[in-house]
């Protein structure tokens, strides 16, 4: 029984994989992630004797951001498409529930940002083996992390996308990205505004808006600074939680779609 | 329009934005080039808030203070023999809220401000990096440099030398010092004493070349400060005055001549404070060697 829910699914992600690998924008946009990520050997050069603080903090910021950019650009785009080819008209007679293709395309859009988090972070990791081969560990966790982060992301932007143009969609995505890492310096500014009206939106925002700050363990890994294992703990739930609610509406949105 | 005629066109317009663009260049070359240096030796800082830049760094608040602190290094290698280094505080102090454990710039804000007439936030910065980077023993050594020549506040020198003895990365002169510094404070050792005993201890731990070099001038140079100052404590004793010049030491026979400081100073014999001084230079050979 478990075989034939999992069954479409693990079909979807796989074709939606597929269908994403194939797409030109990818290589141009990995292209200038490589460079950019190797621009920061060139930063190193005139940091005044701090050549590795400065490869990791670029390099790992480079890939962060432009995995973002990528997966999120992509992942709106590819599920609107399937809206727009009529796609589902030959998906949906077939034994595929709603929920079963919103799953099965977030598994393909996860599975396009490890290999995109794993070519630009294993290309970073070649030239890190020999200018700075310390930096290899932390660079994994932060992938790690890294991708844990965008995947959730990508859950909301897939339940954003269900209902908006792409576009739309991506940018919404990426305000929340902005939002997200922005928290508790929102809260900072709230709190130093003395204003009690202020405070209750921003706790509001605080606690409904996606706080991506909990899969932010980059000045830990730099100063090697031990990770609470219940910060990971939470973070970890935290993920499953949202990640399941942006799912979840995602695919309640989907079941009021006329098609 | 025949398919020629319009990259005739095209050309014409190209060559004309080359054109337009060659001029432009040729014609504002100087004021642009006044501009450039007005810039890059303007004493106006122009950075943001450290929180406003924590928030577009999102999540690399490290990175932020990365760029801020790449940025600091031009200011400080870009600016002219004449500057006053005004905007460094304010750059370090950036770097180290966006990242307050970047050692480095507390390191080199504690060892440069005080010889930019800054001892103030020298020591704000360095009480702030000894807290925020309790692993690093240089941030607390040259802390303690400041307290010591700077200040002359011995009790807090000794304790912050004394800290920085136990901390990782600190010179062996650390715990030297904190026993120079304490006898300072009970009044056994004068000035001239302790500084030529500090810059032996860095002549002896420095690391490179210029280091060493810039120590053995300071130590050569507080030694004639020394001398000048026996002198001039014998003249004392003897004629019931501080002499009114270091000349006067020559003329009256205690010295044979004034010796020529390695740093290219002149001695001062101030009989108000009963002490010899040196003149101030500008650019100061200290930190343009």
């Amino acid at each position: 029984m478990s075989r034939n829910i999992l069954h479409p699914i693990r079909i979807l992600a796989s074709a939606t994989f597929r269908e994403l690998i194939r797409e030109r924008l990818l290589y141009g946009v990995l292209v200038v992630s490589a460079l950019l990520t190797g621009s920061s050997f060139f930063l190193a050069t005139i940091s005044l004797d701090q050549n590795t603080r400065i490869i990791q903090n670029s390099g790992v910021a480079a890939i962060h951001y432009l995995t973002l950019f990528i997966t999120v650009f992509v992942a709106t785009t590819n599920l609107h498409r399937d809206f727009d080819r009529r796609a589902l008209y030959f998906l949906f007679p077939k034994p595929i529930s709603r929920a079963q293709y919103i799953l099965g395309k977030f598994l393909g859009y996860c599975y396009l940002l490890l290999t995109v988090l794993l070519i630009l972070g294993g290309l970073f990791a070649i030239a890190l083996a020999v200018l700075a081969p310390a930096v290899i560990p932390v660079l994994l966790v932060n992938l790690l992390f890294s991708f844990l982060e965008l995947s959730l992301l990508i859950s909301i932007a897939v339940m954003l996308a269900s209902f908006t143009a792409p576009l739309n969609a991506a940018l919404y995505t990426l305000a929340l990205f902005v939002i997200g890492n922005a928290q508790s310096s929102i809260k900072e500014f709230a709190a130093r505004s003395g204003n009690n009206f202020l405070e209750g939106i921003t706790s509001a925002v605080y606690y409904i808006l996606p706080n991506l700050e909990k899969f932010n363990f980059r000045q830990a890994t730099l100063y090697e600074v031990q990770i609470p294992a219940s910060g990971i703990a939470w973070a970890l739930f935290y993920w499953l939680v949202f990640g399941f609610l942006s799912l979840f509406l995602a695919t309640r949105i989907m079941d009021k779609h006329e098609l | 329009m025949p398919r020629s005629l319009s990259w005739l066109i095209a050309l014409a317009a190209l060559g004309s934005t080359a054109m337009v663009q060659y001029n432009f260049d040729t014609a504002a070359a100087d004021s642009r080039i006044k501009l450039f240096n007005a810039v890059r030796t303007s004493e106006q800082v122009l950075l943001p808030p450290a929180n406003v830049l924590k928030l577009v760094s999102l999540g690399h608040p490290s990175l932020a203070a990365d760029l801020v602190w790449l940025q600091a290094i031009q200011y400080f290698g870009n600016a002219g023999s004449n500057a006053t280094y005004a905007a460094l505080p304010d750059y370090l102090e950036t770097v180290t809220t966006l990242d307050p454990k970047f050692a480095y710039p507390y390191q080199l804000g504690t060892v440069s401000l005080p010889f930019m007439n800054k001892a103030d936030e020298a020591i704000a910065l360095g009480e702030q990096g000894i807290r925020e980077v309790p692993n690093d023993g240089m941030i607390a050594y040259y802390l303690a440099t400041v307290y010591h020549l700077n200040r002359k506040d011995y009790q807090r020198a000794h304790e912050v030398y004394l800290l920085a003895s136990e901390r990782e990365g600190a010179p062996e002169a650390a715990r030297i010092l904190a026993g120079v510094v304490l006898n300072a404070e009970r009044s056994s050792l004068n000035d001239s004493v302790v500084s030529i005993l500090f810059w032996d201890n860095v002549y002896k731990t420095a690391r490179s070349d210029a280091e060493k070099k810039i120590a053995e001038r300071w130590r050569e140079h507080m030694k004639i400060v020394y001398f000048l100052e026996q002198a001039a404590a014998k003249y004392s004793t003897d004629t019931g005055s501080y002499p009114e010049s270091v000349e006067t030491l020559v003329t009256s026979g205690y010295i044979d001549a004034i010796p020529k400081s390695p740093n290219g100073r002149l001695f001062i014999a101030d009989p108000a404070k009963k002490a010899i001084l040196f003149n101030k230079l500008d650019p100061d050979p200290y930190y343009l060697p």
